[in-house]
C-alpha cells in the first residue's frame, strides 16, 4: 500500500524536469548525424507512441490502485516478481548513468572549465543521495520551483532566439531520406524513462491522473518541437553539425547587455539533473528496499551512489560497460519495462482469471 | 484574580503529576516556618515577619522585593485592627482564620492553599501568605510589585502604522496583551512549569475553534519532552517545538515580540507559546513565507504590501546568492558579466593578492567580526568601530590594494539586504559563505547543486503536518492571496483563512 503525497501536477513537474534534462542532449549526433529538423515529425509520432505505450501501465494501474508496479509484480509473478523488481531497480540507475555520462561529455567537449568533473560528479551524487533519502515528496516540491525558473528562463531564451531565426533555415522534411525520422523516434523512445517510473508514482499520486497525463504529453510535444524549431531557425545547417545544438543556440541569445544565456541555462540543466538523480535513485532504492523487504531504503541511497560514481567514472575501461551504454540497450529496456513488463503482467492476470472462471 | 494565577500556574501537567508528593501544610508555625527556612536555605531575601492575632501566633512570609510592600503593610494593618477589636466568641484558631479569610481580609486577590509545595510556588512568584498556628492551610495574597519594564515598542520589530505595544518579560502581562486584543472567549491560555531548575512558566495560547486539538496535543507531547534544566528565553524550547530529526537551517517556529502580530496568528489557527523572563513569544505552525511578512503589510495598500514582499524576496536571494554568483562568474563563467562590468572587476582585482573566493571570504569574515562587535559594545563605542571598520579599514584595505573595490560593494550590499528580513540572519549568514565556497569552486554548476539541495531541504520541512513552503511548492492558489502577495481585505476575510488549510496539510 501506498500512500498517496504527491499531487498530479507534481507529478507532471517530475516528468517535466526529466524530459527537460533530456532534450538538452539532443543533437545530431543523438541520431546518427542526421538532419535534426526532420525530428518534429518524430516528436509528434512520439506522441502518439506514448499513449499507446502508457495503455498497459494504466489499466494495471486501475486495477490495482494503491500498489506500485513492484507490488504487483509480487502479487501476479510472487517470487519471480522480485527479480523484476529489481530489473525496474537496474533501469533506474541506468538511466541515472545515461543521464551523468551525458553529462559528463557535455561538460568534457563544450564546456572544458577549470574543475575537476570527478569533484563535480562526486558532489552533485552525494547531494543527489540526500536529496532522493529526504523522499519523493520532497523532490516534487523542490522540482516545482525549479521547474518555474527554467520555464521562466525558456521564455526568455525563446524570446531573445526568436528574433534570430532565419526562415530560409527551414528546409521541406525529409528533404535527403526518412532515417532522421526512425533515429529520432528511437532516440526519444529510448530516454521515456517516465512511463516505467510512472509505475512507481501513480500509486502515490493522488488527483485526475489521466488529465495529468495526457498534459504531459502535450508539454513534452511542444517543448521538443519548439525546441527543434528554434535550434534549426537559429543555427540552420550548424544544427546538424554541433554536438549540442540545443546549447549552441541558447549561447546566441542575449537580453539587453547580458549574453551568452547558456551558463544560466546550464544552471538550471544542472539543477534538473541533480533533481531527476534523486527521483531516479529514491525510486531505484524503492524496488530495492521492497525487493529484500527492507525497512528503510537509505543504505541502499548511499550503496546506490557509489555504484554511480564507480560507473560514470570508470565508463570507458569496461567493454562490459560500453555494451551495457549501448542506446540499443537502453531502447530495450524501457520497453521492456514501460511497456512488456506490464502487457505480461496483465496478460497473465487475465489467464489466471480465466483459469479461475469455474465452467458452465 | 489569585484564582486565575492558580488555574494557570497550578493546574498545569507538571503539578498534577508532582501532587502526588505533595507535603501537607502541618498546623504548627514552628515547622511550617521551619519548612520555608529550609527550602531557601537561609537566604537573604525570604521575609518572615511573625505576629500575633489575639492569642495565636502568625506570620506573614514573602520574598523581598517581589512584593509591593505598601499592599502588604495594608493587609497586616487590617489584620492587627481586627486583634485590636477582637470579639470573643472565636475561640479556636481555626475559627480565627475563617474569620480573617471570609469576612476580615477583603482583598481581591486571595485565596488558599493546603501544600507547602503550593505556598511554596506563590511566594516565588510575588505572593504573601498568611500563616496561622493551629490551622492546616495556608491564607495566600497576591501582591506582586517587582519591578517591570514598561510596556515599549520593540526594537527589533518596528512598525509604521501598527500598535506602539511590545511583549515584556512578565508573562501575565503578555497574556493581558492578548487577550486585550482578542475578547473572544475561545481564547484559550494553558500554562505549564518547565526547566528543572528554573520551572519557568509557559503558557500555550490558542483559539479553541480554530486550532486542530491534534495540533495543540502535539504542541504539549513536544514541551513535556524538553529536559533542560534552566529556561532563560524563548529561544531555549524554540527548538522542542520542531520536527524530531530536523537539521534544517531554517526554523519553522516564528518568533515575534509584537502582540498585534501573535494575534494575527492565533486568529488564522496558529498556536503562540509565551515565556515568562522572555518578550518573545513563539508561533507554531510557521511558514518559511511568513519571514517576509510585516503587521505594516496589513495596514497598507495590497499592491504595496505586495511590492514590499516582493522586495523582500528579492533581497533574500540577494543576500544568499549575490557574493557566490559573484565569485562563480568572475572566476568560471566571465562570459555572463557584460563585458563592460567584466573589465572593471578585472582591473580591480586583478592586482589584489588573493584569489577572489579567498579575498570575498576575508571580507565577510571582517563584516562579520564588526557586525558582532558593533552589536554588543555600548552604543556609542558601537559607532566608533562602524566607522573604523567601514571606512578606515575598507578604504585603506582598497586603496592599499589589498583587496577590490567590487568585492566590497557586493558584500556591502549583501549586507544591506540581509537586514531587510532580520529574522533570518543566522541561515543567511551561513549560507552566504557556503554559497561562496561553492561559486569558489564549482562555478555555477557549485552554485545551483548547493541551490537545489538548500530548496530540497527547505521543501522537505514540515511542522505539524503543514508543509514548511506551502503555498508556494505544494501550491495553492487560496493560500496565495496572502503570501508572496497580499490581497485585498475584502478577498482575505471572504473565507475562513486557516493555516491547516493551506495545500499539502494533513488536515
Amino acid at each position: 500500500m501506498n500512500q498517496k503525497i504527491i499531487s498530479v501536477p507534481q507529478l507532471i513537474t517530475l516528468f517535466m524536469i526529466n524530459r527537460l534534462v533530456i532534450s538538452m542532449t539532443f543533437g545530431s549526433s543523438s541520431i546518427n548525424n542526421h538532419n535534426i529538423w526532420d525530428c518534429i515529425i518524430s516528436s509528434l509520432l512520439v506522441f502518439i507512441i506514448t499513449f499507446i505505450l502508457i495503455i498497459p501501465m494504466m489499466i494495471l494501474f486501475k486495477n490495482n490502485e494503491n500498489l506500485d508496479i513492484t507490488d504487483i509484480n509480487e502479487k501476479i509473478l510472487g517470487k519471480f516478481g522480485k527479480i523484476i523488481s529489481v530489473i525496474y531497480a537496474f533501469y533506474f540507475l541506468l538511466s541515472c548513468t545515461y543521464t551523468l555520462s551525458n553529462f559528463k561529455i557535455f561538460i568534457e567537449s563544450v564546456i572544458n572549465p577549470p574543475i575537476s568533473f570527478l569533484v563535480l560528479l562526486t558532489s552533485i551524487i552525494i547531494f543527489a543521495c540526500y536529496s532522493a533519502a529526504k523522499g519523493i515528496n520532497a523532490i516534487a516540491r523542490a522540482g516545482a520551483i525549479i521547474l518555474f525558473l527554467t520555464f521562466f528562463l525558456l521564455i526568455m531564451i525563446y524570446i531573445s532566439l526568436f528574433k534570430l531565426i532565419d526562415f530560409t533555415n527551414f528546409r521541406p522534411f525529409f528533404y535527403e531520406n526518412y532515417n532522421s525520422l526512425t533515429d529520432g523516434i528511437f532516440f526519444m523512445l529510448s530516454r521515456m524513462s517516465c512511463i516505467p517510473a510512472m509505475g512507481m508514482l501513480l500509486p502515490m499520486c493522488f488527483g485526475n491522473i489521466k488529465k495529468g497525463i495526457i498534459t504531459w504529453n502535450f508539454l513534452v510535444l511542444f517543448l521538443m518541437s519548439s525546441m527543434i524549431f528554434l535550434v534549426t531557425g537559429v543555427l540552420g545547417e550548424l544544427s546538424d553539425i554541433k554536438l549540442f545544438p540545443i546549447y549552441t543556440a541558447t549561447s546566441a541569445a542575449k537580453i539587453s547587455k547580458f549574453e551568452n544565456l547558456d551558463s544560466l541555462y546550464l544552471g538550471l540543466w544542472t539543477a534538473g539533473i541533480f533533481l531527476k538523480l534523486s527521483l531516479f535513485l529514491n525510486l531505484s532504492s524503492e524496488c530495492l528496499r521492497k525487493s529484500f523487504g527492507r525497512k528503510s531504503n537509505k543504505i541502499i541511497i548511499f550503496l546506490l551512489g557509489i555504484i554511480l560514481i564507480i560507473t560514470n567514472m570508470f565508463v570507458k575501461i569496461s567493454n562490459i560497460m560500453s555494451g551495457i551504454f549501448d542506446t540499443r540497450f537502453l531502447f530495450f529496456m524501457t520497453i521492456f519495462t514501460a511497456f512488456l513488463v506490464p502487457l505480461i503482467l496483465l496478460i497473465i492476470k487475465k489467464i489466471s482469471k480465466f483459469k479461475q472462471e469455474p465452467e458452465i | 484574580m489569585l484564582k486565575d494565577i492558580q488555574k494557570f500556574f497550578f493546574r498545569t501537567e507538571t503539578n498534577r503529576e508532582s501532587t502526588r508528593s505533595k507535603i501537607k501544610v502541618e498546623e504548627s508555625l514552628e515547622k511550617t516556618l521551619e519548612f520555608f527556612q529550609k527550602e531557601f536555605d537561609g537566604g537573604a531575601d525570604l521575609i518572615i515577619r511573625k505576629i500575633k492575632i489575639f492569642n495565636s501566633d502568625a506570620a506573614i512570609i514573602s520574598v523581598d522585593g517581589m512584593i509591593n510592600k505598601d499592599i502588604t503593610n495594608d493587609i497586616i494593618k487590617t489584620i492587627v485592627n481586627f486583634n485590636l477589636n477582637f470579639k470573643p466568641q472565636i475561640s479556636n484558631p481555626k475559627e480565627l482564620y475563617g474569620e480573617i479569610r471570609d469576612k476580615i481580609s477583603a482583598f481581591p486577590d486571595q485565596s488558599e492553599v493546603f501544600y507547602y509545595e503550593d505556598a511554596l510556588n506563590m511566594i516565588l512568584i510575588g505572593c504573601a501568605i498568611l500563616v496561622i498556628d493551629g490551622q492546616d492551610s495556608i491564607l495566600v495574597f497576591g501582591v506582586q510589585g517587582f519591578e517591570v519594564r514598561s510596556i515599549s515598542e520593540p526594537t527589533s520589530e518596528k512598525s509604521q502604522r501598527g500598535s506602539r505595544e511590545g511583549f515584556v518579560e512578565v508573562l501575565r502581562f503578555n497574556m493581558a496583551l492578548i487577550r486585550r486584543r482578542i475578547a473572544n472567549p475561545k481564547l484559550k491560555f494553558e500554562t505549564m512549569q518547565l526547566g528543572s531548575t528554573t520551572r519557568t512558566y509557559v503558557s500555550i495560547c490558542y483559539m479553541n475553534d480554530r486550532v486542530e486539538p491534534e495540533i495543540i496535543e502535539e504542541i504539549k507531547k513536544r514541551l513535556k519532552k524538553c529536559d533542560i534544566k534552566s529556561i532563560m528565553t524563548s529561544g531555549c524550547i524554540s527548538p522542542y517545538l520542531e520536527e524530531e530529526g530536523d537539521l534544517s537551517l531554517f526554523s519553522s517556529v516564528g518568533l515575534s515580540e509584537r502582540p498585534d502580530t501573535v494575534c494575527g496568528k492565533i486568529v488564522e489557527g496558529r498556536v503562540a507559546i509565551l515565556v515568562d523572563s522572555s518578550p518573545t513569544a513563539l508561533i507554531v505552525p510557521y511558514l518559511f513565507i511568513e519571514y517576509f511578512h510585516n503587521i505594516d503589510d496589513y495596514a497598507m495598500k495590497p499592491y504595496f504590501a505586495s511590492l514590499n514582499r516582493i522586495f523582500k524576496i528579492i533581497a533574500f536571494f540577494i543576500s544568499i546568492l549575490l557574493p557566490g554568483f559573484y565569485v562563480g562568474f568572475a572566476t568560471f563563467n566571465p562570459e555572463l558579466i557584460p563585458s563592460e562590468l567584466l573589465n572593471k572587476i578585472s582591473l580591480a582585482t586583478g592586482s589584489t593578492p588573493f584569489s577572489l573566493m579567498l579575498e570575498t571570504l576575508i571580507i565577510h569574515f571582517l563584516y562579520e567580526i564588526l557586525r558582532e562587535s558593533g552589536l554588543r559594545l555600548p552604543q556609542n563605542l558601537g559607532h566608533a568601530v562602524s566607522i573604523v571598520g567601514g571606512l578606515v579599514v575598507g578604504d585603506a584595505a582598497v586603496n592599499a590594494g589589498l583587496i577590490g573595490a567590487p568585492t566590497i560593494m557586493i558584500v556591502a550590499l549583501t549586507a544591506i539586504s540581509t537586514f531587510v528580513i532580520p529574522n533570518l540572519y543566522e541561515p543567511i549568514a551561513l549560507l552566504r559563505l557556503l554559497f561562496i565556497i561553492a561559486g569558489g569552486t564549482l562555478g555555477i554548476w557549485g552554485i545551483m547543486i548547493l541551490f537545489t539541495v538548500v530548496l530540497v531541504n527547505l521543501c522537505s520541512k514540515s511542522n505539524f503536518g503543514i508543509p514548511f513552503t506551502s503555498p508556494i511548492s505544494p501550491f495553492g492558489l487560496f493560500g496565495m492571496r496572502d503570501s508572496i502577495i497580499r490581497t485585498s481585505w475584502k478577498t482575505l476575510s471572504k473565507n475562513k483563512n486557516k493555516i491547516q488549510n493551506m495545500p499539502g496539510s494533513v488536515y
